[in-house]
Parts: C-alpha cells; sequence; structure tokens
C-alpha cells in the first residue's frame, strides 16, 4: 500500500491534524519527519494511506491547516509531490 | 490554617491535580525531541491542555495558546511584542507591577486611566478620553489584585478594537473564576498564571496570542532546528527550551476541575464568602473595608485596614493564630494611588473554590479580636 508523509512546521500543528484525523477515522500516525526530508531540521509528519490521503487533505484545508510538503513514500524513499 | 491569600497563589488544588504531576514525573519526556512513549506521553498531554485551555478561554486555535512560567513572564512576552521604547502606552490605575516594571524599563510613556475602586463607568469613561492617537498600546487588568474590581473588559476591549489599538489584559486574577471570551474580546494577548485561579501548580502560565510576537528566550523548539532564528510561528516563536510537563500536566486538571465546575459557579461562592465577610467586618469599629456596592463590580478579593494598627502588624498577628492573609501594597502601588491607601497600604484577604463559610466566620472573629487589641 502506498503511504505519504504530511510535514508539518511544529509538532503542535501536527497534533492538530492527527486529531482531526482520528475524529473522521482516517488511519495516521505522527512520525518524526526523515532526516532527509526535514529541510529546515527536526519536524513532525504524518504518515498517511494512499485510499485517504484526498480526504484528510480537504479536511485540513477545511481547518486552515496546510502541510508544509508532500512526500510519497517509495520503497524507503521519500519523493516529494505537489497535490 | 485558614489559608485567604489565593490572589497570591491557591494552596488548596483539586487532588487530580498532584496526581497528574507525581505521574508526570515518572512517565513523561520531552515533547518534539523524539517519539518514544514517554515523550509521545508528554506531547500528547502538552497538546491537550494546550486544547483544554483554548477551550475554557474562548480561543479557536490551541496553537495561539503559550505556555509560560507564570503571569509575569507571559506580561513581559506581550509587552515586548508590542512596545518600543519611549512608546506611548494607556493603562489603567489598577495594574500590577508586572505591567508597570517592564513599561518603565521600556521608558514607555505612561497614560492612567484613573477611577475610585468600584466605579467602573468612570474608569470606561476615562479609557475613552484617553486613548487618542499617539497610543500605540493599551494594557487593562481584568480584576485589580489588590481589591478585586472588576474592570469593564468587554467595553474597554471593544473601545480598543474600534480605534485599532491593540489590547493587552493582564488576567491574572480572572482566569478561572470569570468568564474570559478571548477571541470575542479581539485582544492581542492576555495573560495569565497557572497557579491561581486554574488551580494548576507554580510554574506554569498561558498567553494567549493573536498578534505578531517577539520571543524573549532564543533556544531549542524542536522545530526548523537549522535555522538561527527562532520560528516564525506559534506556539514554538515563543517557547523556547524544555516544556514544565510536570507543571502542564497538573495544570490540565486544574483547568478541568474549573470547566466543569463552570466560572459562574466559582464566581457566585466566591462572591457570597466575600460578600459574608464584608458584612461582618463593615460592623466592626475600627476597620475600614473596600467593597462593592453592586457584586458584579467585585470578585473574591477583599481589602482592609485597621485604623489604628500597621497593616503588616495585623497580617504578622493573623498569621500567629494560623491565618494567611497578605498586608502591604501587594505590588501594585498604582492601584494604592487610585484608592488612597498608599499610605497604609491595606490587608488582603482573597478566597478559592475551596474556602467555606465556617473559615470565614471564624476570619471574621480574628478581627474582631484584632480590632479590640488596637
Amino acid at each position: 500500500m502506498t503511504q505519504y508523509l504530511l510535514l508539518f512546521r511544529s509538532l503542535t500543528q501536527a497534533q492538530r491534524a492527527l486529531q482531526l484525523c482520528k475524529s473522521m477515522h482516517f488511519p495516521a500516525t505522527l512520525v518524526r519527519s526523515p532526516k532527509s526530508v526535514a529541510g529546515d531540521g527536526c519536524s513532525h509528519s504524518l504518515r498517511v494511506s494512499d485510499s485517504s490521503l484526498q480526504s484528510i487533505l480537504n479536511l485540513l484545508r477545511q481547518n486552515n491547516i496546510a502541510p508544509r510538503k508532500i512526500f510519497r513514500v517509495d520503497r524507503g524513499a521519500y519523493r516529494e509531490v505537489s497535490l | 490554617m485558614i489559608y485567604l491569600d489565593n490572589a497570591a497563589t491557591t494552596l488548596q488544588k483539586p487532588p487530580a491535580v498532584g496526581r497528574a504531576m507525581l505521574y508526570a514525573l515518572g512517565h513523561m519526556a520531552t515533547p518534539g525531541r523524539g517519539l518514544s512513549p514517554p515523550a509521545l506521553e508528554a506531547a500528547d498531554t502538552v497538546f491537550s491542555c494546550r486544547e483544554d485551555a483554548a477551550q475554557l478561554l474562548g480561543v479557536a486555535n490551541p496553537e495561539q495558546v503559550v505556555f509560560t512560567c507564570n503571569a509575569t513572564h507571559a506580561l513581559n512576552l506581550a509587552i515586548h511584542s508590542i512596545v518600543k521604547p519611549e512608546d506611548v502606552v494607556l493603562i489603567s490605575g489598577y495594574e500590577h507591577n508586572a505591567v508597570t516594571r517592564p513599561l518603565s524599563a521600556l521608558r514607555a510613556k505612561l497614560k492612567v486611566a484613573v477611577s475610585a475602586v468600584f466605579e467602573p463607568e468612570t474608569i470606561l469613561y476615562q479609557f475613552e478620553t484617553l486613548l487618542t492617537s499617539e497610543v500605540s498600546c493599551v494594557i487593562c487588568t481584568h480584576v485589580s489584585n489588590v481589591f478585586g474590581y472588576i474592570l469593564p473588559i468587554e467595553k474597554i476591549a471593544a473601545l480598543c478594537q474600534a480605534r485599532g489599538v491593540p489590547l493587552i489584559v493582564d488576567a491574572s486574577q480572572s482566569a478561572g473564576c470569570l468568564p474570559i471570551h478571548f477571541d470575542d474580546w479581539g485582544a492581542a494577548f492576555a495573560a495569565m498564571p497557572g497557579h491561581k485561579s486554574l488551580l494548576g501548580p507554580q510554574g506554569t502560565g498561558l498567553l494567549l496570542c493573536n498578534h505578531s510576537t517577539l520571543p524573549l528566550l532564543y533556544g531549542g523548539t524542536g522545530s526548523d532546528s537549522k535555522q538561527q532564528s527562532m520560528p516564525d510561528f506559534l506556539p514554538d516563536r515563543l517557547e523556547a527550551g524544555t516544556h514544565n510537563v510536570t507543571g502542564i500536566a497538573g495544570l490540565q486538571q486544574g483547568i478541568k476541575y474549573v470547566a466543569k465546575r463552570g466560572t459562574d459557579d466559582i464566581l457566585a461562592h466566591e462572591q457570597m464568602l466575600i460578600a459574608r465577610m464584608t458584612h461582618r467586618l463593615e460592623r466592626i469599629l475600627g476597620v475600614r473595608t473596600f467593597s462593592a456596592t453592586h457584586q458584579f463590580c467585585q470578585s473574591g478579593v477583599l481589602s482592609f485596614y485597621l485604623y489604628s494598627m500597621d497593616c503588616e502588624q495585623a497580617a504578622e498577628q493573623l498569621g500567629l493564630w494560623d491565618v494567611a492573609v497578605r498586608a502591604g501594597l501587594h505590588c501594585a502601588p498604582l492601584a494604592h494611588n487610585s484608592a488612597g491607601t498608599m499610605g497604609q497600604g491595606t490587608i488582603r484577604a482573597s478566597v478559592s473554590p475551596f474556602n467555606t463559610v465556617r473559615e470565614i466566620d471564624r476570619f471574621c472573629d480574628y478581627i474582631e479580636e484584632l480590632a479590640r487589641m488596637q
């Protein structure tokens, strides 16, 4: 199953996003952003599945939360995507 | 002990506060630095405390709730974010040194909205008159820590919004016992301690933010680590270093207690106790009380003095009888200027949700005894 990484600016924002996902029963896991994609340094991300990605992005948009970056996880590698 | 110094700090907390702090000590690490189970548990607790605070205090976005060490830290952050050296600042005549000292350090030019105690219409008129175009910021206490005088903060906030001037509210004596609607006020900041009526432990405070901010402390935030400037987003921008997770865990339980009981109920209880105290003390020869004609003007604080006894000596004698009050100027000389009590200071009795009628009656018995000693 393809997974995506939604990278957020802060732990607090990632937690808000996680809580929203949980409220709508979208599976999501809070992780520390991999070093290779963390950009300006440490950050937190949500790992989500392909099947819920669009619904999650819509939900976040409705709540004025915008991930900084989105990565597709492909056999352990991360490829930035824009959606 | 009869503890009546809750305006300084509440001594009695809901039992869940201590339990949460003890649990945190052995089970919670630091949020935002790792994702081990103890770090995650700390992160969850800190986040959910932000949410609980946001809900209680009328803030839509929990990211706008910043943890501080106390209200003084929160006020310094707010003032530092808005006031530049020699700015003109309008304040009420009841501000605490936590407001006036940072302003003094900035050499701010002060305009002071004065009124006698418990005259909200007068003080509002003063704000309306003094809020002119050169004022860059308004700072106003919600409730005077000396007199329990509830200022008309909603009307002052509306005035500031109408004139486009940022408002900093000192909610030190109101958070947890009066309703706070931060988003509705449209204020730039509201600062409050966690350890007074929010019933959390010392070492905690909150700053509600709706304005650009300038950090006072620079350091690690667990975010954007490569950048050498502080993050430009809240709460990280104002929360450098390790959080007081133990304190925040306790604060969360205090907030939950307040939310469950309701500020209306808490205020009604405290006002009832103060009204009972005032009724007794007013009838003691040699005692001068400062009380409001209308209850809506006064919170759970009563200041008074004995005509023929130094207030500090009176407080000392009360201490020997195992009664805790505060005496003197209460770090608020401006309030004493406004009320005309700078010379003698006052004795201040301040209640909490846990004080009882019996304690108030016994306290009044002791004041009668003091009056006989004069």
